[in-house]
């Protein structure tokens, strides 16, 4: 009896603990609406356990149908507390459900909004960035949907909403145009649904931007449409190498004998225009990235300072020139030839955009770009870079210029101040040597050329400057000349006499390998083509390499091939001569060979 | 012999247990759900004793009966104790 009074005794302690915790903490307590419940729970325990104790320690019985009845309202009471826990879970699950949904909404990249009953509910900040709209200001009764749309896209829209309201938990999509806070007009993939919201329907409006994907959609158009104006640019280049080096070289030999007094101006005006030929041919190989270069480690401040003083020259004297040099600048990997005619190239771009004079700026810096710019834009690769950028104070250019500028033959200059080349070439060099540009360009406010090129970490090591030696371009070696075009073989042969070089010619590998061995031990030069039927004049040049490993080898050719070079540049240690040359560079070559 | 408030007693008990089997899922959702399930099915189980204690080991049963009652009022404190006072630790 007592042992059972004495736990009876120990189960109302504990209640009451419970109750003065319960009111301690009664502002803190982790659910508030429960606390009534458990303080009423708390209650009956308490005087049910006073009634349990009371009879076990034989004070009365009285109190039996008392503690009878509040033994029955335990267990409804334990049933409440349950019954409001499990509301208050679906509550609370419902409010997550919300602040997720509203956090996706509000965080989308796309513009979301909900119209319930000819009022905006919802709006992203997506919708309120892109029309400085608030959702009160959306709300305003002079303000409607239809007034973000064009006027040609709100009819579009009448449509749409039209259809929307006939088909019933479609989905419909289209693309419309939006005048966005700024007024310009921006592309958007718009779908609309119905959705079931409050105590009806809301129309649901989700609106894609696609400026971005539009403009790498263009990117990529443009970008195909210079691969394939490039490939039929080094196509037309190389035929006409062929027919220029048969020109070039017929001329030149002409002028060197004794031509009758009226022959001599029309003979030089026939080889100044295949040397202009020779130019054009020249340019369109390096837009199509098809001229052979020979990459080394430099700095484009060294480069950009040589040219300087020359620069001074071909700009106009009402054209400052400044420059900002990064001391810092990484090296880049690139052909200095080539690096020469961009700046040319740029700056006289640059000077014609500035009939009245003005100012030309030329800086270089080092930038990196991050993955995400790189996918932004198709032509860049995430990375360092070494920036050379070119700034004009000129009249600018239009939008469609600007598409156009890295066309060859597209000029702004009218028909005799340009050929349409200069920044077609440019072009062709920067991505040959795997950079890329950016153009910025504001009517009447100017232009900024970007040219990046991917860094090099590597030291440079300083440009020697080779001295060719122009008084003796004569030899007596004996060369084997290998050329399937038998105009331009014999034009090559024919110089390389007048040099004092004993030639002996062949049309092919096989008549090559033929005659090497007929005069075996004789030759001193391997001068071949490259590209030839039968066999190529590298597999040539392999085979009597064999047979005579001091053998020198010089090869020609109109166009870059993968055999001798890759992507247009040239394996170290090989050498190798551009159609059409003149006969005085072949010598100079063939000298500085023979001399190694 | 059966009196009716420990029948009336079983009956609402059984019925709260059943609805706990049902939106057990749910009721996890309860801080320190077990220890406050625990003071409900003590004092079930003791409601139980209850009743068998007029047809089986009357002193035995209703001692053990009076012990679920206090085992049920400490679940109850220990619940109370942790969702109102204990802080959640912090890693």
């Amino acid at each position: 009896m007592f042992i059972i009074a004495f736990i009876d005794f120990t189960s109302i302690i504990m209640t009451l603990m419970s109750v003065t915790i319960l009111l301690v903490k009664w502002r803190r307590t982790l659910y508030p609406d429960i606390r009534y419940i458990l303080i009423g729970l708390l209650g009956l325990s308490f005087f049910y356990y006073l009634f349990l104790f009371i009879e076990w320690s034989g004070i009365t019985n009285s109190l039996e149908k008392l503690e009878d009845l509040i033994g029955a309202l335990i267990p409804m009471v334990w049933a409440f507390i349950f019954y409001t826990f499990l509301q208050l879970i679906s509550q609370k699950d419902l409010q997550n459900s919300e602040l997720k949904y509203r956090q996706l909404i509000q965080n989308s990249s796309d513009i979301i909004f909900l119209i319930y009953q000819n009022k905006f509910e919802v709006v992203n900040r997506k919708f309120e960035d892109m029309f400085d709209l608030t959702l009160e200001t959306a709300n305003r009764p002079d303000f409607s949907l239809i007034q973000l749309f064009t006027p040609k896209s709100q009819s579009e829209l009448d449509e749409l909403l039209k259809k929307v309201d006939k088909k019933e938990n479609t989905n419909i999509i289209s693309n419309l145009v939006v005048r966005n806070a700024r007024g310009k007009e921006v592309d958007v993939e718009v779908s609309f649904n119905h959705i079931e919201y409050k105590e009806g329907r809301a129309l649901q409006g989700i609106m894609r931007d696609l400026t971005d994907r539009k403009h790498l959609e263009e990117q990529l158009r443009q970008s195909q449409k210079m691969e394939a104006i490039g490939q039929l640019a080094g196509g037309v280049a190389h035929d006409f190498n062929n027919i220029l080096t048969i020109i070039n070289g017929y001329s030149e030999i002409l002028l060197r004998s004794k031509l009758p007094k009226t022959m001599d101006t029309p003979v030089q005006e026939i080889r100044s225009a295949g040397i202009r030929a020779s130019r054009l041919t020249g340019q369109l190989l390096a837009f199509s990235r098809k001229q052979i270069i020979q990459p080394k480690l430099l700095h484009l401040n060294d480069i950009i300072k040589d040219q300087i003083k020359m620069l001074g020259r071909l700009l106009r004297e009402d054209v400052e020139i400044s420059t900002i040099f990064d001391p810092h600048l990484r090296p880049v990997k690139a052909d200095p030839g080539q690096i020469e005619q961009i700046i040319m190239n740029v700056s006289i771009n640059a000077r014609d955009a500035m009939p009245t004079g003005g100012k030309l700026t030329i800086e270089t810096k080092n930038v990196e770009f991050e993955s995400n710019y790189a996918k932004k834009n198709p032509d860049v690769v995430e990375g360092k870079y070494s920036m050379l950028s070119f700034s004009d104070t000129g009249v600018g250019m239009d939008a469609v210029t600007l598409s156009r500028i890295f066309e060859p033959f597209y000029t702004t200059k009218g028909r005799d101040k340009g050929t349409g080349l200069g920044l077609a070439t440019v072009y062709g060099i920067v991505t040959q040597n795997d950079g890329f540009i950016n153009v910025d360009s504001e009517i009447q406010q100017g232009s900024v050329f970007k040219i990046y090129f991917p860094s090099e970490e590597r030291r440079v090591k300083k440009r020697k400057t080779k001295l060719s030696d122009e008084s003796d371009l004569k030899g007596n070696e004996t060369i084997l000349v290998v050329e399937d075009d038998d105009s331009v073989r014999v034009v090559t042969t024919s110089a390389l006499r007048e040099y004092g070089y004993k030639v002996i010619p062949a049309s092919n590998g096989e008549e090559a390998i033929r005659v090497y061995e007929e005069h075996k031990g004789k030759f001193d030069m391997l001068l071949t083509d490259v590209v030839m039927p039968l066999m190529s004049g590298r597999e040539l040049a392999e085979k009597l390499s064999e047979k005579d490993s001091k053998l020198k080898i010089l090869y020609f050719s109109g166009y870059t091939d993968d055999s001798i070079v890759r992507h247009g540049i040239l394996s170290e240690g090989m050498q190798f001569i551009q159609k059409p040359y003149s006969h005085t560079e072949l010598a100079k070559k063939i000298r500085s060979i023979i001399e190694k | 012999m059966f009196y009716e408030n420990e029948v009336v007693m079983l009956v609402f008990g059984f019925l709260v247990t059943v609805f706990i089997g049902l939106k057990y899922e749910q009721l996890k959702n309860i801080k320190s759900y077990k220890i406050l399930l625990s003071g409900f099915f003590t004092l079930f189980a003791a409601w139980i004793f209850s009743t068998l204690e007029e047809f089986y080991f009357e002193q035995l049963l209703n001692l053990f009966e009076h012990l679920l009652y206090t085992s049920s009022s400490v679940f109850l404190f220990i619940w109370i104790y942790k969702t109102l006072i204990v802080k959640p630790k912090v890693k």
